[in-house]
């Protein structure tokens, strides 16, 4: 029931007590049409109307002794208003009446209430927060892993860069290390597609080594030009674009679906951002090599590593949430060296991400407010048998 | 009691010679009511070549203002901009009412913004559904409660359609009246002549889109076919979904079974409906739904899918109805088939009895009537001051109510500034329409006529 439609102007009420009008009501201008139409077609009996208090109505509580004298005087039959009388019927709200039939929901036939009557059903059908699911902790909680590796991820890459950047990390290390890593994952993935038999296809392949190969050569090619890129640009410029692609890399990454071939859009987006992040990082280390070292490794970071990561998810929850320690532990570890607060900082943001939000989440769903109603637009259920 | 005439503006982005159910149910309530004896005007945008000032039938006339049009023939949103000219209308016709109509009309809730700036009393027609979940339905909602705030009456198609205003805009339900669409039945009478008695021949009048139920029709008619050799489809309309319908033809080899007539104009529709035997509508949101009152009007069986105000509209009788899924579907319209058969032995659902019972459920001039007791409920209604306005407005939302009260109270000082820059005693009045002289002409054409 409409217990609180916001009605924030409820007093704003058309009805004048004083009203004359209303005070002198007949019964003539109670039915808003007249001709009547045969309304029990269908074969309805005609029910006494039980009357019941509804917040919706409280308007005719005021009116109610008025509306017991015009019961006294007038005998139920006379409320059928003949069309003659419709024409007079129209100069005031009728609100006041005593009905002889229940009001239906329908519109095919005349009924003796007014247009603006409402009536007890009103929003009956009114659905609250039908489709609401109630969320289990600590499903929610392994859900959570994947928007923490991607931060610790993040952290990770940028640690990577510093250490270029300060030369404490050698481009030639750096190329060796993503390689190996690169393959042995590669190695990996198929052994656990032979071992698990899933539909996945063998990735290794020669036509991907020659084109990893050729895409290596080309940005061996450019890393000069990539290298003074931004020579111009002032360092703090670079820094905070830097921040900000790296807030829409995290805002956009596909964490949702399972898909492990093609990227689309949100995803898409983020991986640009990421690759552009990068490009503007790496044009501010001092060495060709270090440039190419660190941009394949941008690309296998964040084009490779995310499908693996949402295999490895696929495949066991404990593996992923294995990984996520792992990474996490690796991104604060790497940062201890370079600033405590952050990676203080990043270890808190985890914990909280991943133990204090579902709890949150979990919290905030009573504030839920969902409504559904046959006004909603229906979905068509189809089966397709010939298909 | 003594009538009193009133002057009345039709506001709507939508009219002719666009086509639908909002721009019938302007059209035909607006010629009712002048035949009552109140002046109306139509104000719409320009469409085309249609520009200025136009008088239709009986002189109704209607303004085609000038205006950007963005999305499906709505205008683009200005908030003041439209207020000079609308002011000149208002005060030109000496309007004392403006009716808006339909919720996704730009034109609409400028006008009732700036006549309520004005001090003229408004009412708001609602002509459809919408849900509560996507993000152009919350847009919309907050749009329609800052319009409805101020609006002195509100009126829906159905009282489903009610039901969903009153939860949108957070009204008070006693300030909604319900009054439904119309049809004109002269305009829909069976002919029995027209259908080949070979077949039963199930109809489907419907844009071909996907709010219509087209994926429903789509998988329903092979399984048809298949269940009821002596059933075939004559379906008319166009849109997006026609490849699928074009594509299910080719699959299941039904050429000579489904015939796509394409796009239908409304002069023809009847001709289209006498053909069949059942009427079949698939809508997945309707608030009304005139197509299922004309296809019973014309005598047709219905069958059509149970949502929003359709269970509303025709008595049980006429229709079958069905839950919109595909066995459903199939099901009910095999029912229907199966009365076809049955009907000649029962002359209570003969086509004609259909035609005279939708006579005398619906009419315009019944609309009308009603429209006008809504009319005359407002007309007497104190001006509230000011800051009453302010104050419904204020109760919109956290932010919300504070961005409408600004909106308000600048459409109130341009209010202010318009009435210095042309005094409203300097604007010239509209002559009245010659109808007498109209009535005159045309009884003597129809004569001449009528000799020749």
């Amino acid at each position: 029931m409409p217990t609180r439609i916001g009605v924030p102007f409820l007093s704003r009420r058309r009805d004048n007590p004083s009203d004359p009008a209303v005070l002198g009501s007949s019964p003539t201008r109670l039915s808003p049409l007249g001709h009547g139409l045969d309304e029990t077609a269908e074969g309805s009996p005609a029910l006494p109307k039980k009357s019941s208090a509804s917040p919706v109505r409280t308007g005719l509580s005021r009116f109610s002794p008025h509306r017991g004298a015009d019961n006294a005087e007038a005998p139920s039959g006379l409320y059928l208003a003949t069309p003659h009388a419709t024409a007079t019927a129209s100069s005031t709200r009728p609100t006041v009446f005593q009905p002889r039939r229940p009001w239906r929901k329908l519109l095919y036939i005349k009924q003796e209430y007014p247009d603006d009557y409402v009536d007890d059903t009103f929003l009956m059908e009114l659905q609250k927060n039908a489709n609401v699911r109630m969320y289990d902790y600590s499903t929610v909680v392994i859900q959570t892993t994947v928007i923490t590796q991607h931060l610790s991820s993040i952290m990770i890459f940028i640690s990577v860069f510093i250490n270029l950047y300060r030369g404490s990390l050698a481009g030639r290390t750096l190329v060796w290390c993503s390689s190996i890593s690169t393959v042995l994952g590669f190695v990996f993935w198929d052994i656990l597609n032979m071992y698990l038999r899933t539909p996945e296809q063998r990735i290794v392949r020669l036509n991907l080594i020659k084109g990893a190969l050729l895409f290596a050569l080309l940005l061996f090619g450019l890393s000069p030009i990539l290298r003074t890129l931004t020579e111009d640009t002032s360092r703090d410029t670079i820094w905070a674009m830097t921040v900000i692609f790296f807030g829409v890399n995290l805002a956009f990454h596909d964490y949702s679906t399972g898909n492990l071939t093609n990227i689309r859009f949100p995803g898409s987006v983020s991986l640009n951002a990421a690759v552009l992040a990068s490009v503007l990082l790496a044009s501010q280390l001092n060495n060709n090599l270090s440039v190419f070292a660190f941009l394949s490794f941008a690309l296998k970071w964040f084009a490779l590593f995310p499908i693996f990561r949402r295999y490895l998810k696929r495949i066991s929850d404990a593996a992923s949430m294995a990984t996520t320690m792992v990474l996490a532990l690796m991104a604060t570890a790497l940062f201890m060296y370079i600033n405590k607060a952050v990676a203080l900082l990043h270890i808190f943001s985890s914990l909280f991400i991943t133990f204090v939000c579902p709890l949150w989440l979990i919290w905030v769903q009573r504030y839920k407010n969902e409504i559904h109603g046959p006004w909603d637009e229906a979905r068509p259920i189809v089966h397709r048998y010939f298909h | 009691m003594p009538k009193r005439a009133l002057n009345i503006c039709m506001v709507s982005d939508f009219f002719y010679p666009s086509m639908g159910g909002v721009e019938s149910h302007l059209y035909n309530n607006s010629q009712c009511l002048m035949q009552r004896g109140h002046k109306v005007v139509i104000v719409t945008h320009a469409y085309g070549n249609r520009q200025g000032v136009r008088y239709l039938v009986g002189g109704l006339k209607v303004y085609y203002m000038p205006a950007v049009i963005v999305y499906s023939n709505a205008s683009l949103p200005t908030f003041f901009g439209t207020f000079p000219i609308f002011r000149q209308i208002f005060i030109r016709e000496q309007i004392d009412i403006v009716h808006g109509h339909q919720a996704f009309s730009t034109f609409c809730h400028e006008a009732i913004l700036h006549a309520r700036s004005l001090g003229l009393k408004t009412v708001f027609t609602d002509h459809s559904l919408l849900g509560f979940a996507d993000a152009s339905g919350i847009l919309l909602n907050k749009l329609l409660k800052f319009t409805l705030s101020d609006v002195h009456h509100a009126i829906c198609v159905s009282h489903t359609s009610k039901e969903n205003t009153v939860l949108r805009a957070a009204l008070d339900p006693q300030q909604v009246s319900v009054i439904p669409n119309a049809i004109i039945a002269e305009q829909f009478e069976p002919d029995p002549g027209a259908r080949d008695p070979n077949w039963i021949t199930i109809v489907v009048l419907s844009r071909l889109v996907y709010r219509k139920g087209i994926d429903l029709l789509v998988v329903a008619v092979p399984r048809i076919c298949q269940l009821h050799p002596r059933v075939r489809f004559v379906i008319g309309g166009d849109g997006p979904k026609r490849i699928d319908l074009e594509q299910m033809r080719e699959r299941f080899m039904l050429q000579d079974r489904v015939e796509l007539l394409g796009s239908v104009k409304a002069a023809d529709v009847r001709s289209v409906l006498v053909r069949g035997d059942i009427f079949l509508n698939t809508s997945l949101t309707e608030a009304f739904c005139i197509a299922i009152v004309e296809a019973a009007s014309c005598g047709l069986l219905v069958v059509s899918t149970k949502v929003g105000g359709i269970p509303e509209v025709l008595p049980r009788y006429m229709v079958t109805f069905a839950f919109p899924e595909e066995d459903a579907v199939v099901e009910a319209l095999s029912q229907a088939i199966a009365r076809v058969d049955d009907r000649p032995n029962h002359p209570e659902l003969s086509p004609q009895r259909f035609h005279s019972q939708v006579k005398k459920m619906y009419s315009w001039h019944n609309v009308a009537e009603r429209t006008e007791r809504v009319y005359s409920q407002i007309i007497d209604i104190e001006e509230p001051p000011l800051i009453e306005r302010f104050r419904r407005y204020y109760g919109c939302g956290l932010v919300a109510g504070k961005i409408f009260c600004l909106i308000a109270a600048i459409d109130f000082l341009i209010g202010a500034v318009l009435a210095w820059l042309w005094p409203k005693e300097q604007i010239e009045l509209a002559q009245p329409f010659a109808s007498e002289k109209y009535q005159r002409t045309i009884n003597q054409n129809r004569l001449r006529h009528h000799h020749q």
